[in-house]
């Protein structure tokens, strides 16, 4: 076909196995059992990893060996496959602590959620590569999103929110191919809403609603009055709610720093949004009510629709819940691990934390710990600069293909990886409320691993012919 | 085209952008974590986790005869965290508490106790200790007292179970069954069987939470806590007791500074009985080291009998051949020695030099055939086993202090000082085992103690006897066998105290003075005596020895002598194994009462057993706080001796009737299996095993 040579990107390579070595020693230690220490005991988990790690390399291998015309040819029938196993899931796979993720395969069992990610992106990439100047009208995006949300959905139904909510991180390739960023910056506000809502409720015990409806009010009125100061009417609109909110919260006795706080923020986030529509008044008008709207659902969302484990992760995170043995304690522990690390670390096999198992699916979710404690926030830095490094490394070799479909399937891996990256580590350290997800490459499971390894090796396939063809 | 390249170019640099803030905000939270807060946290880890161990529980230590030594049994330290009651349960019944506590537990007063609940929780105390080492059933009525009734999180009791050693015999062989001392340094059969009695422990994660207490992290354990295997001694309880209380008697008698006696079976080489005793501050006596195992001493003339066997060996001497002792004083260049006692005859038989134990005789003999050979001398007491360790299971056995003639302590009086037992040093179960070996027709039978490891009544290990080496020609054996009857039985025989005609005895006495420093002997002494009965068929080996008495003489045969006679007596009494029922016996008829051995009622309730003796017209001493007894021989009345039974052990049964066995066993929940009738032989799980409720035990009655 072709005389170019394909080429390996080597350095994706290189930091994809250390990843993985770093992977098995962090369980080794772990699940370390001084009366037991063997390496390659397959009873352990640390055993296990090495095996998942060797069919891994070989997964990686022969994924080399297809034409990558199989991945853009058949990216829509892998995606139908693994929906139709995602769907089958949900009636002949088992129950594994209270989700049904996982289809027993008699030596090992399969979580098919990690399946859908190399699909679903694979999915996108053919979809949106159709398209020469991204997409602009409404109902590609409205496709494009119900690609990423249906696999979505299925494993919000196994019980998986985690992996479910993984899904959303795919919004940045859509962003990447045309997506207006309004998007992006609606459903960071809306985040920041619904923790502002929640964050006031029982600190000082008066409803969200009016705080946040009056604060945004209030913020609403300063703009406008710095905008169109000409309109003597739209001031008065605004004026008389915000002099009722400010004698609310003058009545209230609020704390200056709570106050400030509150609508601070919100003056900055309309700032910004000021920016993003020309045509204020009618946009604002439209978005202060559905903001009062979204405020007044929270609390309804936060207690009714929310498992007590989800409302206890971010309760707890927010500091509205004291929940030492629970969650909290998850989070207590996973600090005190990473913490009793310092700089340097106690040293592989030493961590104290590691050992008691103080810290609760360490070898799992919580893998970030063992590194944090045993090798300090040196160790930390260099794993997550290793991560930085791949994503980076990603994102440039997305922008050197002469293919839509690699360059959009790279930012789908980019993203996917991102969000695991951000979350995970997030919240060891307490940044995220705890979503049960892996730390890509590191943590234990055999699934994971595998799921990442052929997401990855897609790409770097992909990458090695991109020499060669222009799709 | 350039505004949509730049667009792209800055979604580009906004993806990014992002990825690198993110990178640097949960850098930035783990670097504050790790470092800026890491003290904060490390601290935190230290208060709230900690890795336990948890041990299984201790295996029992049984006697020979199935008695049990020693058990472990739990106890619960008992510590308050008052800050978690209510301040109205707290204020009113506080006082009621204090009154109750102070009642159970008396070395607080009342008052004491109100202060320290009051100021902890003001001080918010949530771990104030109330009680070390209160049983189950105490902890059980505390749970039902005012605020701890509340529960654990509301009512702040805080119980803590350790486990703590039993031994059901108090100081009976105590020292040889070990304990532990501080530093958790084991000495003892607990020493040199730990690996084997303290079953596996495993880490076990422990998470302070919020109620201020420590609680397991984990519910269940992938890895359970292994119980420890059971050891089964050699020990006899009932020649244990006779041993010790009869080195006891001794020991106050003469008020030695210490004392210790070994009772060794002959042809097993099985430690029966062990006794060391040493003199407290308050003039009593315990036991306080293992004086038979771990101190090494001149023997004295005990020593003799190794000289004696190397000389027949060699065929130098014969138990006849004539020894001119020279009117008991010989000079060896500057040292002289002479003889305890003046005899009136100088040429005397070797048999004869033994009987009377003349120094001058036997070193004499020493120092003419070995005097131009040392070597060979040491040659035979290595052959003889007396220059090494036994190998005893029991840490500590020091290395016997016997020069050969290369050593340099080595000087021309050596040969004929050690001949009679000085200028060399050995332990008393050292020289035992040697004795052991001239009962035992020549053939060295290692000591044990232990005779087999069992987990749960099933045998782990078992401990065979083992038969060393022959020190002697079986001839050797005897002819000194018979020297060594002679030393009771001939009128002038060092031991002629102890004779008993019933009991044929043979043994050697020792007087040795104590070397308290290189400068010279200081005027105190060690009687000692070694031997075996009885002599015709020996049954036991046993050597006592006295250390410094300070009243009533000095003399082996008068002071360790009577010890080492009460204890074959009692031993040949009590064991129907060593003679012939005596109602065959043509004697039979002119015995008189004091003679005859008490008739023994079965195992049994206290009160029934004592109308028993006292319409029979038999003295009995009752030494009651139970209501099941024992009944022992003393001679001349019986003693009722108190069996207690321990709340979820097995309780013991042997030796009861059918009646009373089942009437124990099912007050104990138990359910009962037998076989057989009379009285109860061999029990199945044994007395001090832990069982629950309905579980089946088993009698076999004979």
């Amino acid at each position: 076909m072709s005389s170019k040579k394909t080429s390996f990107d080597w350095l994706t390579i290189l930091i994809y196995l250390l990843l993985v070595g770093t992977g098995v020693l962090a369980i080794y230690t772990a699940t370390y059992d001084e009366s037991n220490p063997s390496l390659f005991n397959l009873a352990r988990s640390h055993g296990k990893q090495v095996i998942f790690v060797g069919i891994s390399l070989l997964v990686a291998a022969v994924i080399q060996l297809f034409d990558t015309r199989f991945f853009t040819g058949f990216s829509y029938i892998i995606y139908g496959a693994v929906l139709l196993l995602l769907f089958s899931t949900l009636f002949i796979g088992s129950e594994i602590s209270g989700s049904r993720s996982w289809i027993r395969l008699g030596f090992f069992n399969l979580q098919t959620a990690e399946l859908g990610k190399f699909a679903t992106c694979l999915a996108l990439a053919k979809y949106l590569s159709s398209f020469k100047r991204g997409i602009t009208e409404f109902a590609q995006q409205l496709f494009a999103a119900t690609l990423i949300i249906i696999p979505m959905l299925f494993i919000l139904l196994q019980g998986d929110a985690g992996s479910a909510l993984v899904f959303t991180a795919l919004i940045l390739v859509l962003y990447r191919e045309g997506l207006s960023g309004g998007f992006l910056l609606l459903g960071a506000y809306c985040v920041i809403l619904f923790i502002l809502s929640l964050i006031t409720v029982p600190v000082y015990g008066i409803p969200a609603f009016y705080v946040l409806l009056g604060g945004l009010t209030m913020v609403t009125g300063i703009v406008l009055l710095y905008f169109r100061r000409k309109n003597i009417r739209d001031i008065l609109t605004y004026a008389l709610p915000l002099l009722i909110v400010g004698s609310i919260s003058y009545y209230l006795a609020l704390p200056p720093t709570t106050q400030l706080a509150v609508f601070g923020g919100c003056a900055l986030f309309f700032g910004m949004l000021s920016f993003s529509f020309k045509q204020l008044p009618n946009y604002l008008t439209t978005f202060i009510f559905a903001s009062a709207v979204f405020v007044s659902t929270v609390d309804y969302t936060y207690n009714n629709i929310l498992k007590p484990h989800q409302r206890n992760r971010i309760g707890v995170l927010l500091g509205l819940v004291e929940d030492r043995r629970g969650i909290g304690y998850n989070l207590n522990q996973s600090k005190i691990a990473i913490g009793s690390g310092g700089l340097w670390g106690r040293g592989y096999l030493q961590g104290t934390q590691n050992k008691g198992s103080f810290v609760p699916e360490l070898h799992t979710d919580f893998i970030f710990c063992t590194i944090g404690e045993e090798f300090g926030f040196m160790g930390s830095f260099f794993l997550i600069g290793l991560f930085a490094l791949l994503l980076v490394r990603i994102v440039m070799i997305a922008e050197r293909q002469r293919s839509r479909f690699s360059r959009i399937y790279a930012y789908g891996v980019a993203s996917i990886l991102f969000f695991h990256l951000f979350v995970n580590i997030g919240m060891t350290v307490g940044m995220v409320p705890v979503i049960g997800i892996p730390l890509p490459f590191i943590s234990y499971g055999g699934s994971s691993l595998l799921g990442f390894t052929v997401l990855l090796f897609i790409l770097v396939k992909l990458d090695s012919e991109r020499m060669m063809i222009l799709r | 085209m350039s505004s949509i390249k730049g667009a792209i170019l800055f979604r580009i640099y906004l993806v990014f952008g992002l990825l690198c803030a993110v990178a640097v905000l949960i850098l930035a939270q783990a670097m504050r974590t790790a470092v800026a807060e890491g003290e904060y946290w490390r601290e935190k880890g230290l208060m709230s986790t900690r890795i336990d161990t948890v041990d299984g529980e201790r295996g029992n230590i049984y006697s020979a005869d199935g008695e049990l030594l020693a058990t472990s049994l739990p106890f619960f330290n008992v510590y308050m965290d008052p800050t978690v009651v209510a301040e109205s349960v707290f204020e009113t019944n506080l006082d009621s508490l204090c009154a109750l506590l102070s009642q159970s537990f008396p070395e607080q007063s009342k008052q004491e106790f109100y202060e320290l609940l009051k100021s902890g929780r003001e001080a918010h105390k949530r771990y104030l200790p109330i009680q070390k080492q209160v049983n189950y059933i105490q902890l059980q009525e505390m749970k039902g007292w005012p605020i701890f009734r509340a529960g654990r999180f509301k009512g702040g009791l805080i119980a803590e179970r350790v486990n703590k050693r039993i031994h059901p015999y108090d100081f009976l062989a105590m020292r040889t069954l070990g304990y532990k001392r501080s530093h958790n340094k084991k000495v003892g059969l607990e020493g040199s069987f730990d690996d084997y009695l303290k079953g596996t422990s495993v880490p076990r994660s422990m998470y302070r939470g919020s109620s201020g207490d420590w609680v397991p992290l984990f519910d269940d354990f992938e890895m359970e806590s292994k119980n420890g295997y059971d050891i089964q001694t050699t020990v006899d309880m009932r020649l244990q007791d006779i041993t010790e209380t009869a080195l006891s008697s001794a020991l106050h008698q003469h008020k030695a500074e210490y004392g210790t006696a070994i009772v060794m079976e002959v042809e097993t080489g099985q430690i029966k009985a062990i006794a060391n005793l040493g003199r407290g501050n308050d003039g009593d006596y315990y036991e306080k080291y293992n004086y038979a195992i771990g101190r090494k001493t001149e023997p004295g003339s005990t020593f003799k009998i190794a000289p004696l066997i190397a000389l027949l060996e060699d065929g130098y001497v014969t138990d006849t051949t004539i020894v001119n002792i020279e009117d008991g004083k010989k000079q060896y260049h500057d040292q002289l020695i002479t003889d305890a006692s003046w005899y009136p005859h100088n040429d005397i038989t070797v048999r004869r030099s033994i009987e009377i134990s003349s120094n001058v005789g036997i070193s004499k003999l020493v120092d003419m055939y070995y005097g131009d050979q040392p070597h060979r001398f040491y040659e035979h007491l290595s052959n003889m086993l007396l220059t090494d360790v036994t190998g005893i299971e029991i840490e500590g056995e020091p290395l016997p202090t016997i020069k050969s003639s290369k050593d340099k302590g080595w000087t021309g009086t050596s040969l004929p000082f050690m001949s009679i037992g000085h200028e060399l040093e050995l332990t008393p179960l050292q020289l035992l085992s040697f004795f052991n070996a001239i009962a035992n027709e020549g053939v060295y039978m290692k000591p044990y103690l232990v005779t087999q490891v069992s987990e749960m009544g099933e045998v782990i290990e078992r401990y065979e006897p083992y038969a060393v080496k022959r020190i002697c020609s079986g001839s050797t054996a005897r002819v000194v066998s018979g020297i060594m009857r002679g030393v009771v039985e001939y009128k002038k025989g060092t031991a002629h105290k102890i004779y008993n005609e019933k009991i044929p005895m043979a043994c050697k006495t020792g007087t040795a003075k104590i070397a308290k420093n290189k400068s010279g002997y200081k005027e105190a002494y060690q009687a000692s005596i070694a031997g075996f009965f009885p002599a015709d068929d020996p049954k036991y080996s046993c050597i006592v020895s006295i250390y410094a008495p300070r009243e009533g003489g000095y003399y082996g045969g008068s002071v360790a002598g009577p010890v080492f006679k009460r204890i074959a007596e009692r031993c040949h009494a009590t064991m129907p194994n060593m003679h012939e029922p005596i109602n065959t016996s043509a004697a039979y008829a002119d015995l008189n009462r004091n003679e005859v051995d008490l008739p023994m009622t079965k195992v049994g309730y206290q009160s029934d057993i004592a109308t028993i003796y006292d319409g029979l017209g038999i003295s009995n001493e009752e030494s009651i706080s139970s209501d099941w007894v024992r009944p022992i021989d003393a001679d001349s009345t019986v003693l009722l001796r108190d069996i207690t039974f321990i709340d979820n052990l097995v309780p013991n049964v042997l030796g009861m009737g059918l009646r009373d066995a089942l009437y124990v066993l099912e007050n104990s929940d138990l359910r009962v299996k037998f076989t057989g009738k009379g009285k109860v032989r061999d029990q199945s799980p044994k007395a001090g095993t832990r069982y629950k409720t309905g579980n089946i035990i088993s009698l076999e009655l004979k």
